[in-house]
């Protein structure tokens, strides 16, 4: 789809929501990811310029557990309604919208880069906020009723390993070392406790962040109901610290500022060894998508460079659970 | 037979210049970081064939002295991979776990030797070696 004939379908449907004299401007593309397309643009009328994005489905591949657009749209509106810094849901998209399954969801400028986020210097100020930020909103999000969106995954932490083995196996690429990963969970699972909403995908690279540190919290998709530790373990992966080894929390900060937050707002213990599985199984999990985006160009159903290229990163997953599971990773 | 001069690696590395010297300069927005992603494949491909020859017999005498029993690289990967999930191979196996980190280790050398988690451990090897 091109800007033109996007903006043509939008201004319909801004027009159905917001009244006939709604227009659409500056339509531009943002990002085309594996399995979203977000636009930028803005909606013009009753003499204000509002800027929004709309995020579409691409096409129906989904990671095992995935949602789909509407039901991240709705998980989003909840987090948003209970206080959670995220963009507010403006419309959710339906069939005679013509555009597949997608949302309309307030823009919020910041930056998003890992990389940027991590090492420029205009984001001294904000590294030092953000651990602390952090488990203030895993906090509140694991607050969040779990029935407060009907039909999310819920899975116990062995059937999740065992799903996401079945989907490595499905490949037919021998890797020995998650082998001896998917060995390790199936022997160190966490005691089991109440289960919460979780994001699933709470990381560097999906926070929008200004000077003053995190504004936004994006990308739902992965959200489902399950052990609250999975978010604070995802966090402190290596993958997402780009390359700031030595900052667990996302690049930016230290365990110590992460769980004392968390556990003065949300009344519960961080548990270390609890997290330390959920780093296993997450680094695991990273590998596993990285296969799965590889796959879907060896198999034919992306050609794109991008896709093709991720496949050669698997071994980074590789080397973070050797790591990992013998103890010489930087924690 | 033997192939004519340049190498498949030198020709990778005169692919490689091209892109980054001609064609990046004049591209931006998306164009520019597809460009910088061929341009990081050509690198991958480069190191690989400088020396993936060597570190792919190496890993298949690890995995038949590991293993003792023949094979090619998915063969015994897979045998490999069996024994592990079956218990054969404790996840604490010296033996094991020296040859993963070996194979690991030969993976990055190509695929991503700037990784800041492979410079450590590379250093950490180092220092326990000494």
């Amino acid at each position: 789809m091109n800007p033109q004939q996007l903006a043509t379908a939008l201004t319909l449907i801004v027009q159905r929501r917001f009244g006939v004299d709604a227009r659409v401007g500056n339509v531009q593309s943002v990002s085309a990811g594996a399995s979203a397309q977000t636009w930028a643009f803005d909606l013009i009328g009753g003499g204000s310029v509002q800027p929004l994005i709309v995020q579409l489905a691409a096409g129906d591949l989904r990671f095992s557990g995935a949602l789909d657009k509407t039901q991240q749209a709705a998980v989003q509106q909840r987090a948003w309604e209970r206080g959670v810094p995220t963009p507010k849901v403006y419309g959710i998209l339906n069939p005679e919208d013509g555009l597949g399954q997608g949302f309309i969801a307030e823009r919020i400028a910041g930056e998003t880069l890992g990389k940027r986020i991590v090492g420029a210097a205009e984001f001294a100020g904000a590294r030092e906020a953000m651990a602390a930020q952090c488990g203030r909103i895993l906090a509140q999000i694991h607050a969040i009723p779990p029935t407060a969106v009907p039909g999310l995954p819920h899975y116990a932490p062995a059937m999740l390993v065992e799903r996401l083995a079945a989907e490595h196996h499905g490949y037919h690429e021998p890797l020995p070392m998650f082998d001896l990963a998917i060995r390790w969970l199936h022997d160190n699972l966490p005691e089991p406790r109440p289960p919460v909403l979780v994001h699933g995908d709470f990381r560097t690279g999906n926070f929008i962040v200004d000077g003053n540190g995190i504004c936004s919290v994006l990308d739902w998709e992965l959200a489902h109901v399950g052990d609250p530790m999975e978010d604070l373990g995802w966090l402190c992966m290596n993958a997402w610290r780009f390359g700031q080894l030595d900052r667990p929390v996302g690049g930016f900060g230290m365990r110590d500022q992460l769980y004392a937050v968390y556990e003065q707002v949300s009344g519960s213990a961080a548990d270390p060894s609890a997290i330390r599985f959920w780093e296993v199984y997450g680094t695991l999990k990273w590998g596993v998508i990285c296969q799965y985006l590889t796959f879907q160009y060896l198999r034919g159903d992306v050609r794109s460079l991008e896709r093709a290229a991720i496949g050669r990163r698997v071994s980074e997953t590789e080397l973070d659970l050797l790591t990992l599971i013998e103890g010489t990773a930087c924690r | 037979m033997s192939l004519n001069r340049p190498t498949a690696g030198e020709l990778l590395q005169a692919l490689a210049e091209h892109l980054e010297k001609v064609v990046q300069p004049r591209l931006s927005g998306t164009d520019a970081y597809q460009n910088r992603i061929a341009l990081n494949l050509l690198r991958i491909l480069e190191r690989e064939a400088a020396l993936g020859p060597q570190l792919i017999n190496e890993e298949q005498a690890r995995l038949i002295d590991l293993l003792g029993s023949g094979g090619g690289p998915t063969t015994l990967n897979e045998r490999l991979c069996t024994q592990i999930s079956n218990g054969t191979f404790a996840a604490t196996d010296a033996r094991l776990l020296d040859h993963l980190r070996r194979t690991i280790y030969a993976k990055m050398a190509i695929d991503n030797p700037q990784y800041a988690a492979y410079r450590v451990a590379l250093a950490q090897t180092r220092a326990g070696n000494n």
